[in-house]
C-alpha cells in the first residue's frame, strides 16, 4: 500500500506499538538485569569470610562487655532498664526479660552461640539466634553502643540470609571428611541476595559518611585536618602522630583521600574494572584510619564490609553474560 | 527482534517475585531511615517520613533507623572527647585532689571500653541539652550513672559534683591560625588589634546530696545565670517513691 493512502488511523497505531515493544523490551531487560544481579545461584566462598570476621567481632563485642557487665546490664548498674526504655523507645532486647541472678549465665551463653556462628556450625538457625543475642547487648544499652555497632549490625541481619555456613566452616569441614559426598554445596540464590545487601548496604553507609564529612560544621574535613582531629583523640589512636602537625599538606593529602574514597566507592564500586581498585583502597583507608584513631573495631566491621565486594566466580559480570548467553 | 520476543522466555520461580516485592521494601525502608535521621533529623521530608507505617519499627528491629552519617572526626564541641568527673563538692578551686573518679580514666586499657565511658559521657552531654527545658529529664542520667559510680569506687554517701566535660579536638596549628578572630580595642595611643580568644565551652555541673529519707541522691544542676536550679531525684528514687 503506497504510504500517502495510508489511513491517518494506522500511524497511530503503528506508534502505539512502537511504544509498547519499546516498554516491553525494556521491562524484560530490567527484569534480567534485576534477577540476574540478585538471583544468580552463587557459592558461600565470600559469605563464609564474612561470617568469621563478623562473628568475630561479634564475639570481641560482647566480650569486652565482660569487666562492666554488671555497670551496663545489671538492674542495680548505670542504665536501668526503665530509664533506657525511657530514653529509647521501640527497642527490645533479650535482656530486658533476664532474671539480674541470671544475667552471667545468660553472658555465657550468648558467647557460646556467638561462637557457634563464628565456626559455622547449626545453619541459618546459629545466624539468627548469634544476631539476636548480639543485638540484645546493643539495644539492651544503647547509650554506648557506637559506629561499630552499627556497622557490625547490618553484616549480622545479612549473614542470616544466606548459607554462610555452606564454605569455611565445621560444617564444611565435616561434610568433606566424614561423608561419601566430598563435594562442596550447590551454589544458592539467597548467598547473592546477602552478599548484595551487604554490598548495597557498605555503598550507602560510605557515601554517607562521605556527605557528612563535608557537612560537617568547621568544615574539618574540606580544610583537611580530619585525620588530624581523629589521630588527637586521647588515649586511643594505634601510632603517634602529633608529627603530622608539622606536615599540613600530608595531613590534608591524608584526609582528601579518605573522603574522596567515601564519595567515589559507592559509585565506581559497581564498574567491574574499577572494583579491585576501590577493593584496594578501601583497605588501605581503613587500616590508615584504624592505625589514626584507634577505632580498631569500626575500622574492622569497614573491612569486613567491603569483602563483600570480594565476589565469587560466579557472579562476576564476564561469567554473568556468559551465563546468560 | 520480533523471533527474541516470540521466544517463550523461561519464567523465574515464584519465590523471586516475594523476594523482589521484600528487597524493595527493605530498600525503600533504608531509605526512609536515612531520611528521617539525615544531619540530626532536621529535614522536613524526614519528618513527614516517620509517619510511614511499620518503617521505622522495622529500622529499629534491625537496628538500621540511622543515617550512618558519621563525621569519624570533626572540629566542632560536640566531636570533641567527653569526660565525666566526680568531684569533692567542697574542694578548693585548685585542689589536684578534687577529681575523684575519671571516666574513661587512662586505666582503662582496651579502647572499646574507653569508647564506651565516652559514649555514655557524650550522652549525658546530648540530653543535657535535648532536655534542656525539662529538669527532671536532664538529670535522669546523670544521677543514675554518679550514684552508681559512687557505689562502685566504695565512696561514702557525702555530697559530690558531677562534672561532664567536653574536651575540643586538637587542631592542627595551622587551622588554629586560620580560625583566629580579631577584635579592635582601645589601648594606649589608639586602636589595637587583640586576639579573641574562644572559651572552652562550660562543663556539665550536677550538684548531688545524698538523701536518707529516699536513700537515693537528689540533684541540682548548675543553671545559668539568671535561671533557676531545680532539685531533681534519681531514677532509683523515684521507683521508690512511686512503690511507697
Amino acid at each position: 500500500m503506497n504510504p500517502r493512502f495510508e489511513e491517518p488511523g494506522a500511524k497511530t497505531i503503528k506508534l502505539m506499538q512502537a511504544v509498547t515493544s519499546y516498554f516491553e523490551d525494556l521491562n524484560a531487560a530490567v527484569g534480567a538485569a534485576w534477577n540476574r544481579f540478585w538471583f544468580t545461584a552463587s557459592p558461600a566462598s565470600t559469605l563464609g569470610m564474612i561470617r568469621i570476621a563478623a562473628g568475630l567481632l561479634a564475639f570481641y563485642a560482647v566480650a569486652t562487655y565482660y569487666p562492666d557487665l554488671e555497670l551496663w546490664f545489671g538492674d542495680d548498674g548505670m542504665l536501668p532498664l526503665e530509664m533506657v526504655r525511657s530514653l529509647y523507645d521501640g527497642q527490645w532486647s533479650l535482656l530486658d526479660y533476664v532474671p539480674a541472678n541470671m544475667l552471667w549465665p545468660a553472658y555465657w551463653v550468648a558467647l557460646v552461640v556467638i561462637g557457634l556462628f563464628t565456626l559455622g556450625v547449626g545453619g541459618r538457625i546459629t545466624a539468627i539466634a548469634a544476631t539476636v543475642v548480639t543485638f540484645s547487648f546493643f539495644t539492651r544499652a544503647p547509650l554506648v553502643t557506637g559506629e561499630f555497632e552499627s556497622i557490625l549490625s547490618f553484616i549480622l541481619v545479612y549473614l542470616c540470609i544466606g548459607q554462610a555456613d555452606d564454605a569455611y566452616s565445621l560444617k564444611a569441614y565435616w561434610r568433606r571428611h566424614t561423608t561419601t559426598s566430598p563435594l562442596p554445596p550447590p551454589p544458592s540464590p539467597f548467598n547473592t541476595i546477602s552478599l548484595r545487601l551487604i554490598q548495597i548496604h557498605t555503598a550507602l553507609a560510605c557515601l554517607m559518611m562521605g556527605w557528612a564529612q563535608l557537612a560537617a560544621p568547621e568544615s574539618a574535613w574540606w580544610s583537611g585536618e580530619g585525620i588530624f582531629l581523629a589521630a588527637g583523640r586521647p588515649n586511643m589512636p594505634l601510632i603517634d602522630l602529633s608529627g603530622l602537625a608539622d606536615h599540613p599538606r600530608l595531613t590534608a593529602a591524608w584526609s582528601h583521600a579518605i573522603t574522596l574514597y567515601l564519595l567515589a566507592m559507592p559509585v565506581f564500586i559497581w564498574n567491574r574494572w574499577a572494583r579491585p581498585i576501590f577493593v584496594i583502597a578501601g583497605g588501605l583507608v581503613w587500616l590508615s584510619f584504624a592505625l589514626a584513631s584507634g577505632w580498631v573495631p569500626f575500622c574492622a566491621a569497614m573491612l569486613t564490609a567491603t569483602a563483600a565486594f570480594v565476589e565469587p566466580p560466579e557472579l562476576r559480570p564476564a561469567r554473568e553474560l556468559a551465563t546468560a548467553q | 527482534m520480533s523471533s527474541k520476543r516470540n521466544a517463550a522466555p523461561v519464567a523465574p520461580p515464584s519465590w523471586q517475585s516475594i523476594a523482589t516485592v521484600l528487597i524493595i521494601l527493605h530498600l525503600f525502608c533504608l531509605l526512609i531511615g536515612v531520611a528521617i535521621n539525615i544531619g540530626g533529623g532536621k529535614s522536613l521530608v524526614g519528618q513527614s517520613l516517620r509517619n510511614v507505617p511499620f518503617a521505622r519499627q522495622y529500622l529499629r528491629g534491625l537496628m538500621m533507623d540511622l543515617a550512618y552519617d558519621f563525621h569519624l572526626a570533626g572540629a566542632d564541641e560536640d566531636d570533641g572527647v567527653h569526660r565525666l568527673e566526680l568531684v569533692k563538692v567542697d574542694a578548693p578551686p585548685n585542689d589536684p585532689d578534687a577529681v575523684l573518679a575519671e571516666l574513661p580514666n587512662a586505666a582503662t586499657q582496651s579502647r572499646i571500653r574507653r569508647q564506651r565511658y565516652q559514649q555514655l559521657a557524650y550522652h549525658v552531654a546530648f540530653f543535657d541539652k535535648l532536655f534542656a527545658e525539662n529538669n527532671d529529664l536532664r538529670t535522669k542520667l546523670p544521677l543514675q550513672v554518679a550514684e552508681r559510680w559512687v557505689k562502685s569506687q566504695g565512696l561514702p554517701t557525702d555530697s559530690y559534683l558531677l562534672r561532664c566535660v567536653k574536651v575540643p579536638s586538637k587542631r592542627l596549628p595551622r587551622a588554629i591560625e586560620a580560625d583566629i578572630t580579631y577584635a579592635y580595642v582601645m589601648r594606649e595611643g589608639g586602636l589595637r588589634q587583640q586576639v579573641v580568644e574562644k572559651p572552652l565551652p562550660d562543663p556539665i555541673k550536677i550538684f548531688m546530696v545524698w538523701d536518707p529519707n529516699e536513700g537515693h541522691y537528689q540533684g541540682a544542676r548548675e543553671a545559668a545565670l539568671g535561671q533557676r536550679a531545680l532539685v531533681a531525684g534519681s531514677t532509683a528514687a523515684k521507683d521508690t517513691g512511686a512503690g511507697k
